[in-house]
């Protein structure tokens, strides 16, 4: 049994449903992160978890006692701002320490707690400094010592980094991580960044339209998508069309190529269906291989343009009339293609995955577009 | 280029000299002519002889009570309905808001003839009670007092705070004393003083429900004396001013907070 659970939650705003029918269980100690597009549901799902907000139907329980009644006041849960959310009228010392007198700590426990606080988020210095004397980054870091200054049960974070600029970001989220490992503390994260909730979470829940589409390791997520949807939200994708020609042998001919994948093919003999392949399963074919290996795919595609991603560097070429992304890492030794060659490259066959016609496609970082070429 | 910058701030300080000689001069010809009291000096004899009557005190300590009254009940009335509409029920916003300019629209004459029709007789029987020139003066203050309190509440993000508080374990009372009101000091004092303002000098109301108010007295001095009524002015005048300097002065070092004035920055 998770320590939290949600059952069936359906929330609606007048006529506009906004959560489905969502479940979903999170483990004690777990980081679990909601990722999705704006205005998925992510907000609304925490605030009903918080109790914020109260759903329509269904059921939410904490450590096995249905709360979905309670009121955020005694639910004892932590919760962590957009816009950091700290009392303008309190220093550091008494923001932290806000949650410990309504609790009624005894002084000496309380000055205790909120020095200990102060060192998590190494900040001993700033305790009589208020909101506005700090930099956002700061304070959305007093923001989370006050939430965990009470010993929460979990701790529920709405997108915390987004107000920030990128190199903090990425500084604070690595904050988050370590002091929810230290504390061992159940944490709910809402962000529609997948870069941080892949580089964050232990669990994450890829959220769309109001649902949940599906939940697993950032591993899982990545690798094993389990809807279309999914595949395209997370990462970059290469879809390429083509018809079936074997759907025995998962034979497909893609613009006169013909390539084979492991998906079951089944049903889709003779139609049109769409293959997806990440940019990193691909790499330019050896010399020796035109043969093809039984397990490789080789097409040749003509080379667009390069793009300088830091680490790795993204090939552009054109198939047919689609856009295909290839990556490759980052050396002096690399030989860029110019407008106009012609690159050969080669996959695994198992790197290549069905797409069924029809299926929905998350727009945002997802495919091959023409803006993207640009 | 240099030239034409020069003309510019020559032209912006001939307009701010215009302006302040706009308002200072009447100012200083009243202040001039409450000196005149005594036939060829200048003297202090209007100041003493406005301290010198009784009444000056009287009605001037008459109206400071019903004065705090009205602040008390105002405050007591608005603020929790200011944060309730802001917190539950933000559609009801404009409504309320026109609601607020009401006594701009409707000139006291008719508010106090309602007034003492309407409770004129038992069991309402309450034109003879002061409780009602307070409720009068609530009515009178509540744009100052519901401006002011909304645009405290506005610039301070009342909802997350409400709700950060919350899940930190706060009840409404923790909620309004630790966490709003002190974030609303500006707009509370701004709000005190302008109805203390508006009250101490309100002339309708007290009339036509025959108090011994102070602006009925100052009333009575302007129509009967000459020199009096202009120190008069000047004293109200540096009380007004005398306030405003008090709001600057309180509210210096709360953090983030901007003088507001009936919900003007
Ligand atoms: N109080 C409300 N009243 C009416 N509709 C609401 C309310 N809160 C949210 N919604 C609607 O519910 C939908 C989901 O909103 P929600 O804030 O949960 O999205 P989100 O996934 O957090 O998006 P984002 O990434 O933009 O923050 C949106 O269409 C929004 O307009
Ligand atoms: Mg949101």
């Amino acid at each position: 049994m998770g320590f939290i659970e949600l059952h069936e939650i359906t929330k609606s705003f007048a006529n506009n449903t906004v959560v489905k029918n969502l479940s979903l269980s999170v483990e004690e100690g777990k980081f679990l992160s909601f990722l999705g597009g704006s205005g998925c549901g992510k907000t609304t799902t925490l605030r009903m978890i918080a109790g914020f907000e109260t759903p329509t139907s269904g059921r939410i329980l904490i450590e096995g006692k249905d709360v979905s009644r309670v009121p955020p006041a005694r639910r004892n849960l932590g919760m962590v701002f957009q816009n950091y959310a700290l009392f303008p009228n309190m220093t550091v010392r008494k923001n932290i320490a806000f949650g410990l007198k309504i609790a009624k700590v005894p002084a000496q426990e309380m000055h205790a707690r909120v020095d200990e606080m102060l060192a998590l988020i190494h900040m001993e210095n700033y305790g009589d400094r208020y909101p506005h004397q700090l930099s956002g980054g700061q304070q959305q870091r007093v923001a989370l010592a006050r939430a965990i200054a009470v010993r929460p049960k979990a701790l529920l974070l709405d997108e915390p980094l987004s107000a920030l600029d990128a190199k903090i970001r990425v500084q604070l989220r690595d904050d988050i991580r370590n002091i929810q490992q230290e504390l061992g503390i159940t944490t709910i994260y809402v962000t529609h960044d997948q870069e941080e909730a892949m580089s964050i979470s232990d669990q994450i829940a890829v959220m769309r339209n109001g649902g949940i589409e599906q939940v697993g390791t950032p591993f899982d997520i990545y690798n094993t998508p389990a809807t279309s949807y999914v595949a395209s939200f997370i990462g970059t994708l290469n879809l390429l069309e083509g018809y079936v020609v074997d759907a025995a042998l998962g034979k497909v001919d893609l613009n006169g190529t013909t390539v084979r994948t492991v998906s079951d093919l089944r049903g889709f003999e003779g139609k049109k269906i769409r293959l997806t392949v990440r940019p990193e399963a691909l790499s330019v074919a050896r010399q020796d291989d035109a043969g093809s290996a039984s397990d490789v795919n080789n097409i040749t595609g003509t080379a667009e343009r390069v793009k300088f991603l830091g680490s790795t560097v993204r090939f552009v070429m054109k198939f047919g009339e689609t856009y295909m992304f290839m990556d490759r890492f980052n050396s002096s030794q690399l030989v860029l293609p110019k407008k106009g060659d012609s690159i050969r490259v080669s996959f695994a066959i198992d790197a290549c995955r069905l797409l069924p016609e029809g299926d929905a496609i998350a727009m945002p970082g997802s495919g091959v577009s023409d803006e993207m070429i640009q | 280029m240099k030239n034409g910058g020069a003309t510019r701030k020559a032209m912006s300080w001939f307009w701010l000299i215009i302006g302040l000689l706009y308002f200072f001069i009447p100012l200083l010809s009243t202040f001039l002519f409450s000196l005149k009291g005594k036939k060829g000096v200048l003297s202090f004899v209007a100041y003493q002889h406005v301290f010198a009557d009784p009444k000056f005190l009287q009605s001037f300590l008459f109206s400071l009570q019903m004065s705090v009254y009205t602040i008390i009940v105002g405050l007591v009335l608005i603020v929790p309905t200011a944060i309730l509409i802001n917190l539950k029920i933000p559609k009801a916003k404009p409504v309320i808001e026109l609601f607020s300019l009401m006594p701009f629209v409707i000139p006291p004459v008719v508010l106090a003839f309602g007034l003492i029709k309407f409770y004129a007789n038992p069991p309402l029987a309450l034109v003879s009670s002061p409780a009602l020139l307070v409720a009068g003066y609530v009515v009178i203050s509540f744009p100052y007092i519901y401006r002011s309190v909304d645009t405290g509440l506005t610039s301070m993000d009342l909802k997350v705070l409400t709700e950060a508080a919350q899940s930190l374990g706060a009840g409404w009372l923790s909620i309004l004393f630790k966490v709003i009101l002190p974030n609303l000091r500006t707009a509370l004092l701004s709000a005190t003083f302008l109805t203390f303002a508006t009250v101490i000098g309100e002339l309708t109301l007290a009339v036509l429900l025959a108090w011994p108010a102070f602006g009925p007295y100052m009333a009575h001095v302007g129509r009967d004396l000459a020199y009096e009524p202009a120190a008069l002015a000047i004293l109200s005048f540096m009380m007004t001013w005398g306030s405003i300097s008090l709001i600057q002065f309180l509210s210096r070092g709360i953090p983030g907070a901007k003088s507001e004035i009936g919900g003007l920055h």
